[in-house]
């Protein structure tokens, strides 16, 4: 087997704009390797020409080129292995900014994230002194190379660490964003899977388990303080037809008059219904079913629960003034009219509420709370 | 929202290494990383999503992708955390997420939720045109308070409408007029500025995506109608001049 190796890939030299080339020669004078040569041959008029071979790529022609006829890469390779580059003492630097301003060689002076102030890549520095000669602080200063390149890893690896961390971190907000849609799917999956009248599941394994499957795998759940907090409680309720004996108790009690008797299901109830529970009570052979669904914890775990409601709750209705957008829809579906818009907050006549809690569970915002005593 | 997760040292020590990359690696990158703390702040949007776009209209610095009826809407690595978005957000699934990074003997993440005030929102007048409306049914399976119906064509119930416009953003017919009501922007921030601290470097100048601040004569000028309280001269100021300072919102 035979193998040629193709040639290094090496970067390319600075071009040299005839038109703008004024012929002057200060490149050959600044070249430090003697790549730049004055040619001149019969037709054509006197002109530099970089020898590739010698030339190291180091960039100092295109800065001493008096009309900008020279351009030079954005990346400056590694072009001396050993001896002196500068540094910037973080200690003395006031963080002005003037040497990222006036060096010539872009990605030679870095901006540190976390430190916020500026410090030299040795690898990309032609050391053309520009920085040293404009700082106001005399921060910058000559040391060996060797130096140099460990205060420069120094900072960038907290950079890359500080890169790192926040990529990550930003992937866990968004996955932490999906949270309350996971819960949801739980409680809807946990709801019609189970028909028992009340339970209470422990449902913080399978919420860790979930929330771990979109997370990256070297990840892991340190602690859940509070999740909980943007789930609402959900409510149904039936009417029993074989219980049901039609005599009407429910109809008159109902605040938004949605129960109608009816055949052949002795009553139905309807969709304005707003589960106050009153129904429930007024009915003389509980007929009728109504249900809460919500999660809670306890001792640090979350649990899911169903409970039934037996008939009129007492509580008290906590507007969030900060949360609420005083789109006014609670004032509008409250079945007792027992909340009003002032001045785009919302007024609470606890007096007058049911503690129906329709209010809470159609606020788009989450900005009301019912707590029941 | 508050939650902390972990993550071992070695773990993060192997992702700097694939990510470091230095010309003259005398030593490769040093992972004696020791204790720190990092703090930072992330928007992101929940799948609650409803598609109204209302975020994508109020960004300043168009900053979110808008939503479509297939895909919620996104926010896009130009964001400058002015908060204005989930401030915005009807059904608030525009989070806040302050973050907490420590490392100590693990990579611990803290992850909690801001909260943040509400700008109003009202529905002021809104109209399904009979004509165009095809009676698809997309604007329902939108709608976060469930107000519209579909008989023949879409029936509003506006006594629960919000007027966030999802419908009418959804509907492909354009059958939905609606006219809202969209309160100011809430200051949730101050920026405090600090004269003699700075250094006259112009990187706030530079960064600063309304033109609020510039300097003149090496003062800061700064026009507090157009600022937006978003972070990034804050950030980037390097002698620590300018600072942005939360308000307290208690009620």
């Amino acid at each position: 087997m035979k193998t040629t190796l193709s040639e290094p890939i090496r970067e390319p030299i600075p071009t040299i704009n005839p038109k703008l080339c004024l012929n002057c020669g200060a490149c050959v004078a600044a070249c430090k390797t003697g790549a730049i040569e004055l040619v001149a041959s019969g037709k054509e008029e006197i002109h530099p020409v970089i020898d590739e071979e010698k030339c190291v790529r180091c960039g100092y022609c295109a800065r001493a080129c008096p009309s900008e006829a020279i351009k030079y890469g954005e990346i400056l390779p590694r072009a001396v292995a050993t001896g002196k580059a500068l540094v910037i003492d973080p200690k003395q630097c006031i963080g002005c900014m003037t040497c990222t301003r006036v060096c010539p060689s872009k990605g030679a002076i870095k901006v540190g994230k976390v430190s916020k102030l500026p410090y030299i890549d040795p690898a990309y520095c032609a050391r053309c002194e520009k920085c040293m000669d404009v700082c106001p602080s005399t921060a910058i200063k000559y040391t060996t190379r060797t130096t140099a390149s460990r205060k420069f890893n120094r900072i960038h690896t907290m950079e890359i660490a500080s890169e790192v961390l926040e990529k990550e971190t930003e992937r866990l907000a968004e996955a932490a964003s999906k949270i309350n849609s996971i819960l949801e799917n739980i409680a809807n999956d946990i709801s019609t899977s189970h028909d028992e009248k009340s339970f209470e599941i422990d449902v913080t394994d399978r919420i860790m388990d979930e929330i771990k499957e979109i997370m990256a795998k070297d990840v892991e759940i340190d602690e859940i303080v509070d999740i909980i907090e943007k789930t609402k409680a959900k409510r149904s309720i039936i009417s029993l037809e074989e219980k049901c004996i039609g005599c009407g108790a429910c109809v008159d009690e109902c605040p938004v008059n949605c129960i109608e008797l009816e055949m052949p299901a002795p009553i139905t109830i309807g969709e304005e219904c707003v589960y106050c529970g009153k129904c429930v009570q007024a009915c003389p052979v509980e007929a009728i079913s109504l249900k809460e669904e919500f999660f809670t914890t306890k001792d640090d775990r979350i649990l899911f629960i169903r409970r039934e409601i037996k008939g009129p709750r007492t509580g008290e209705v906590i507007p969030d003034e900060m949360i609420c957008q005083a789109c006014g829809i609670c004032v509008n579906r409250c079945p007792v009219n027992a909340l009003n818009l002032k001045d785009d907050k919302i007024i609470v006549d606890q007096g007058a509420c049911i503690s129906c809690g329709e209010c809470e569970s159609i606020c788009p915002v989450n900005a009301i709370k019912l707590k029941i005593n | 929202m508050d939650i902390k997760f972990k993550k071992s040292k070695d773990a993060l020590n192997k992702d700097i290494q694939g990510k470091y990359m230095d010309l003259e690696a005398i030593e490769g990158p040093r992972l004696d990383i020791g204790k720190c703390k990092l703090e930072g702040e992330f928007i992101t949007i929940s799948p609650e999503c409803v598609r109204c776009n209302l975020c994508a209209e109020e960004c300043p610095v168009d900053a979110i992708a808008e939503a479509k009826s297939t895909r919620q809407a996104r926010v896009l690595e130009n964001c400058v955390k002015c908060e204005i978005c989930a401030q915005t957000c009807p059904i608030r699934c525009i989070n806040v997420m302050e973050s907490t990074t420590t490392i100590d003997k693990d990579v611990k993440y803290h992850l909690k939720d801001l909260k943040i005030p509400h700008r109003i929102l009202r529905m002021k007048n809104i109209e399904v045109d009979k004509e165009k409306c095809k009676a698809c049914g997309t604007c329902v399976r939108f709608c976060p308070t469930n107000a519209i119906k579909v008989d023949e064509t879409a029936i509003i119930d506006t006594s629960r409408c919000i007027g966030c416009g999802a419908c009418a953003n959804v509907c492909e017919e354009g059958a939905i007029k609606l006219e809202r009501e969209l309160g100011p922007v809430i200051k949730t921030k101050e920026l405090l500025i600090d004269q003699d601290a700075c250094v006259a470097c112009q990187i706030c100048e530079e960064n600063c995506p309304t033109e609020a601040i510039r300097l003149e004569d090496e003062k800061l000028i700064f026009s507090e109608d157009k600022c937006i309280l978003c972070e990034l001269c804050s950030t980037k100021c390097p002698v620590g001049a300018l600072k942005l300072e939360r308000l307290s919102h208690e009620s």
